[in-house]
C-alpha cells in the first residue's frame, strides 16, 4: 500500500500538518498528525506492508510489536476512511 | 495519531507559500463583517494569486499593518484601495497592494459553488454597495427604536 500523489506533510506551529495541494489546496479538510502518525506517513510515501509499519514504529519508538502493529492498523483503517490510500 | 488542531493565522506562511506557487487555497472565513454572502462555519471561499491591480468589488484577502488578517471587498480604486465588508459601514483606506495576500475567485455558500465571474454575485455586489446608506440608515433606525421601545 501507498499514499495517494497530491499530498504534502508540512510542519506547521509544531504540528505535523497533511494539505491536498495540485491547483487547489483545501484548509476546511487539513489534517494534522501526531509524532506516530507524522512517522506512519513518511513511511507510505513509499510502498510498504503492515510490517513495514509495524517495524518503523518499532524502529522509532520504544514499544512492543503488538502495540506498534496495532497502532499501525489503527492509522491504515483511519488512511482508508479518508481515501488517502492509492488503490484502497 | 490524525487530528485537527491549528490555528488558522498559524497557517499563513503555507498559505502565502501555496499561493506564490500560483496555487489556490480553500478556507472557511471567520467573522461577521462579510454577511450576507458569507457565513462563519458555513460557507467557504477560494483565495487565488492577486492579480498587478484588483478591481472595484473584488474581494481580497490581505494583512493590516496590526498584523489582522482581513477579507474585505474592494469598494474604491485609486494609487491605494478602499475596503470594506458587507455587513459593515465603516471604510477602510489606504490599503497597499503590497498587502495583498490573494484574491477570491470562486466561493461556495451553502453546498453551491459560485465563480465571482457570475451575472448575479456581480449584480449582488453592486446592489449591497449602493445600497448602504440606506442600509445605515435602516438599522440606526431599529437601534433607535429598541431604545427608545426596550
Amino acid at each position: 500500500m501507498k499514499l495517494k500523489d497530491g499530498f504534502i506533510l508540512r510542519e506547521v506551529a509544531g504540528e505535523h500538518v497533511v494539505l491536498s495541494v495540485g491547483g487547489e489546496v483545501d484548509l476546511n479538510g487539513m489534517i494534522t498528525l501526531n509524532d506516530t502518525g507524522c512517522t506512519l506517513w513518511k513511511r507510505l510515501e513509499q510502498e510498504a506492508e503492515l510490517s513495514d509499519l509495524t517495524d518503523a514504529l518499532l524502529a522509532e519508538y520504544e514499544v512492543d510489536e503488538p502495540t506498534a502493529r496495532a497502532a499501525a492498523e489503527r492509522f491504515v483503517e483511519k488512511l482508508k476512511e479518508l481515501d488517502l490510500l492509492a488503490g484502497a | 495519531m490524525l487530528e485537527r488542531n491549528v490555528r488558522f493565522e498559524e497557517l499563513m506562511p503555507l498559505i502565502r507559500e501555496r499561493i506564490a506557487a500560483g496555487e489556490s487555497v480553500r478556507f472557511s472565513p471567520n467573522g461577521t463583517s462579510m454577511l450576507p454572502m458569507l457565513r462563519q462555519g458555513v460557507d467557504s471561499v477560494v483565495l487565488s494569486p492577486p492579480p498587478e491591480k484588483l478591481k472595484k468589488y473584488d474581494l481580497p484577502f490581505y494583512q493590516r499593518e496590526n498584523g489582522q488578517f482581513v477579507l474585505h471587498r474592494v469598494v474604491a480604486v485609486g494609487d491605494k484601495y478602499t475596503c470594506i465588508g458587507d455587513n459593515q459601514f465603516h471604510f477602510e483606506t489606504g490599503l497597499d497592494h503590497s498587502q495583498i495576500i490573494g484574491v477570491v475567485t470562486a466561493f461556495t455558500r451553502g453546498k453551491r459553488e459560485h465563480s465571482v465571474d457570475e451575472p448575479g454575485y456581480r449584480i449582488y455586489c453592486r446592489i449591497w454597495h449602493y445600497s448602504r446608506p440606506l442600509r445605515y440608515l435602516w438599522r440606526r433606525g431599529i437601534g433607535r427604536l429598541r431604545r427608545m421601545f426596550p
